[in-house]
């Protein structure tokens, strides 16, 4: 009897111990297409790859990260973002996450411009001429601005 | 009674994730590799082990690994605090990278155990990712399971004391913020200095495992979070409390010395934070305006007090605590305390051991809620739930080991 009443106990523990599973799967956004996007990803971060060959993945949009490689590329570790960016994106931390290993450094000449996270993870923006510029930054934006230029 | 091959394995893991933290400034990479492969291998011939019929630790484990994998990071703290944290050692390759104070808004002053872990398996992965670095909340929060599953007998206590962990910390359980792994750790350390003082028989043989578990776990819940120093420095002042005052016996100054020793780490990062110009924006000399403001004011003790208890993560596990314990709790109010007789003291050390605690960390956290300088209601509504969690977890373990006829803590 002792034994029959211990196995409902553990029968009712353990469909509550999977109800508590459940909740927090459905509560994390579980899906097992992340587990395949890891590699996906892997892709895109090889800073060594030529930024060309990793362009031509999306003929349109580029994503952050191609961004960070041709910052990385070309020397740059501090940008600035622009105001209309700063409007519309209330999370500042989002941004400064996503550039990491660039900076945000609000008195940086390089300022982007455009940035727009359609889907987690993925966003794709264009570099702005800032004023002021020396020659050599004149060439490097405008290098950049071939490249990058979505809209 | 003990199932030392679990405590081994737990020990080993554990030296493994200290060591990573240690030997992070020095940049051995491939030394941190090689622990993070050591750990991954533990886990794997845990799991796959086939003469270890404990399936539901196998089972919680795996579920762990598939839901940490499986979910993108949305946690604001999760994100913009630890994962951040970690991709700045990830690319810096610096254990004090956040000591430059860049983003003062992810505090900075967290110490960096976590993070550290997390970078080490992006090196081991050799690739950033937003996701796979989460795999060491996966695989600190296993090692809880790894230790409780070591001193529950029996599948039936350690369904219902799983279940009611997950239920009472779901909030936060793989979200990447660190309050859940918090809330094991505390666990594991309440029962290590519950045995490094009251039961150190259990370890007759093995002395030198109990020590060195004392000096992981203390230093690993130190270095997890602020939290973890307040909460090591209570609980070691409970055990000497009921040991040297309660009880009347003398302490073995391995006991001091241990605890002196673990927290070394702690403090020298506290230092380094100090020497950086970073503070803690919740503790610092003008938050005593604020509790002079806040202490005349009524109705911030209820709205701390309501946050902070009326909560599934506090109240459930202290019905339940006192529920379970109701024969224990009717020796007391029979005679003054001190006036029990040694052996009636010695059957409700545990008893005593938890609820003191229980009212020293509470009261703590009730002071710095009443001393905040930000909002109280939006502190409160944010964290209150998730600071208690310690607590709950403790409560509903001692609860828990009494049943199925476990005289562990007796």
């Amino acid at each position: 009897m002792i034994a029959i009443k211990k196995r409902g106990i553990f029968i009712i523990f353990f469909i509550f111990f999977l109800i508590n599973i459940l909740s927090i799967v459905k509560r994390r956004d579980f899906n097992f297409s992340n587990i395949k996007n890891y590699f996906h990803e892997s892709e895109y971060f090889e800073i060594k790859k030529d930024l060309n060959a990793t362009n031509k993945k999306n003929d349109n949009n580029y994503d952050y990260k191609s961004i960070i490689i041709f910052l990385k590329k070309n020397k740059i570790k501090e940008v600035n973002f622009d105001r209309d960016i700063l409007k519309k994106y209330n999370n500042i931390e989002d941004l400064i996450f996503f550039f990491y290993p660039i900076k945000f450094n609000d008195k940086s000449k390089y300022v982007i411009s455009y940035f727009n996270q359609s889907k987690y993870n993925e966003c794709k923006l264009i570099f702005s001429k800032p004023k002021n510029l020396n020659e050599e930054h004149e060439k490097l934006l405008d290098k950049k601005l071939t490249l990058y230029i979505c809209e | 009674m003990t199932n030392f091959r679990d405590l081994y394995t737990c020990a080993i893991i554990n030296s493994l994730i200290l060591l990573n933290y240690f030997f992070l400034p020095f940049n051995f990479e491939i030394l941190r590799i090689t622990f993070i492969l050591l750990i991954f291998l533990i886990f794997i011939s845990y799991v796959t082990y086939p003469f270890n019929k404990d399936f539901i630790s196998k089972i919680f484990i795996l579920l762990i690994f598939i839901i940490c994998l499986g979910t993108p990071l949305n946690d604001w703290d999760g994100k913009y605090i630890w994962l951040f944290h970690a991709k700045r050692i990830f690319f810096d390759n610096d254990l004090y990278a956040q000591l430059d104070n860049y983003m003062p808004s992810t505090h900075n002053d967290y110490p960096p155990l976590i993070p550290s872990l997390s970078a080490s398996i992006a090196n081991f992965f050799h690739i950033w990712n937003d996701n796979l670095p989460k795999l060491s909340s996966a695989v600190m929060l296993s090692t809880m399971v790894i230790f409780i599953n070591s001193l529950i007998q029996g599948n039936l206590a350690k369904v219902i004391f799983f279940s009611l962990f997950l239920w009472i910390t779901e909030k936060t359980f793989l979200s990447g913020s660190v309050d859940d792994i918090l809330s094991s750790y505390t666990l594991c350390s309440s029962l290590i200095m519950y045995f490094l003082f009251f039961k150190e028989k259990y370890f007759l043989n093995n002395k030198k495992l109990l020590f060195l578990l004392s000096y992981i776990f203390f230093t690993l819940t130190t270095l997890i979070k602020n939290e973890g120093l307040v909460i090591i420095i209570v609980l070691f002042l409970s055990a000497l409390f009921i040991k040297k005052i309660i009880l009347n016996e003398k302490i073995n100054i391995n006991i001091y010395l241990i605890f002196a020793i673990s927290l070394i780490p702690i403090f020298i990062w506290k230092l380094k934070s100090y020497n950086a110009g970073i503070y803690s924006d919740i503790i610092n000399l003008e938050n005593i305006k604020n509790f002079k403001n806040r202490s005349l004011d009524l109705r911030s003790y209820w709205n701390i007090f309501n946050y902070m208890t009326l909560n599934k993560s506090l109240l459930l596990p202290i019905l339940l605590f006192f529920t379970i314990n109701f024969k224990l709790i009717k020796i007391i109010p029979k005679k003054k305390l001190l006036l029990i007789k040694k052996i009636e003291l010695k059957k409700i050390t545990p008893l005593l051991y938890v609820v003191f605690f229980t009212l020293f960390y509470y009261l703590i956290i009730f002071f710095i809620y009443l001393s905040t300088p930000n909002d109280l209601i939006w502190h409160l509504s944010t964290s209150a739930y998730r600071v208690v969690m310690p607590i709950g977890g403790m409560l509903v373990f001692y609860s828990l080991i009494n049943l199925n006829n476990n005289n562990l803590l007796r």
